[in-house]
């Protein structure tokens, strides 16, 4: 039976991320949703990465339902709802509880489910050579592609232990969490997209939210 | 958003290890949905131990945690394996960057 994604559920969502920030904000229509959607794509990661710390191996396929579930349930229960994202918390928490029985469930299957489970139960990894020379080829390119500046910036970082990388802050003028939080965090993400960018995968190693209608 | 400074590094640390109790478990994960700042905290401090165990930085029980409680899946197997990748990559720009200074 096919289920149909209730996408007046989905406008119920996207309002309710939109007021949670845009209280008292002026800004046009489009602005406004492009925030809302950003807030959408920012919670699908929230729990794609909640299923995955809970041990839910298929977990972005988990993450959809979720947001499938939550959408359904919204045109009901939204009078009802203190906090989305508390609520929408709750909502993978159930799912989480189900696919972790359902893993334990193929677990216990005979062998050849186990060594040949169904595709849409598996987690699927990238077929990728791990440190072959190609790889490292890949990954030389990107961190060329870095400006010197940042270059410099993560080799003496990676390199360096706790005091040496309070000094590189306080040469910078910033403080040690800004330098992990904007500059090497960012560097990473800079890394990270151009990377899968060059082994041609979906950014962010193919993290996808719920695909909806604009 | 402003950053929860009642969330120490600490408890996030042993989220990722997988050591705090499922009450306070429960707590900081309805923290994070709530709260951007603390979730992108979360992300980066993840980054950090990866990068922190493939240089051997990790404390003994942090390695022994980490080896037993987060390097437990395929797929954060993969991001350690990566992360070793880079540490290669960087370090053979550290020697280039030596050799062409001595030229």
């Amino acid at each position: 039976m096919t289920r149909e994604f209730n996408s007046h559920g989905f406008e119920i969502l996207l309002n309710q991320l939109g007021e949670a920030v845009e209280s008292g904000s002026r800004f046009d229509g489009e602005v406004l949703r492009e925030r809302a959607l950003e807030r959408y794509r920012l919670l699908w990661s929230k729990i794609d990465y909640f299923l995955e710390r809970r041990g839910c191996r298929d977990h972005e396929d988990g993450a959809d339902e979720t947001i499938f579930r939550v959408t359904s349930l919204l045109p009901q229960e939204r009078e009802k709802i203190n906090s989305i994202h508390a609520f929408c918390l709750g909502v993978a928490r159930l799912v989480s509880y189900e696919y972790l029985r359902m893993q334990a469930r193929i677990e216990q299957m005979p062998d050849d489910y186990i060594t040949n489970p169904p595709p849409h139960l598996t987690t699927y990894i990238a077929d990728e050579p791990a440190r072959s020379e190609e790889m490292l080829e890949y990954m030389r390119d990107c961190f060329g592609k870095l400006s010197l500046e940042d270059q410099e910036l993560i080799r003496r970082y990676v390199g360096s232990g706790r005091d040496e990388r309070q000094k590189m802050a306080e040469e910078l003028g910033i403080s040690l969490k800004a330098l992990q939080e904007r500059r090497i965090f960012s560097i990473r993400k800079c890394l990270r997209r151009s990377l899968d960018e060059r082994l041609g995968r979906c950014p962010e190693t193919s993290k996808r939210p719920l695909c909806f209608s604009q | 958003m402003k950053e929860n400074p009642m969330v120490k590094n600490e408890i996030i640390k042993q989220y990722l290890l997988n050591t705090l109790s499922e009450k306070d478990r429960i707590g900081f994960e309805i923290q994070y949905f709530e709260d951007d700042d603390l979730f992108q905290r979360l992300q980066m401090m993840e980054e950090e131990l990866i990068t922190d165990y493939v240089n051997d930085r990790l404390t003994a029980s942090d390695r022994r945690l980490f080896e037993e409680h987060y390097s437990v899946t395929p797929e954060r197997r993969q991001r350690i394996e990566t992360a070793r990748n880079w540490k290669i990559v960087i370090s053979d720009s550290r020697l280039e960057q030596v050799t062409d200074s001595h030229r």
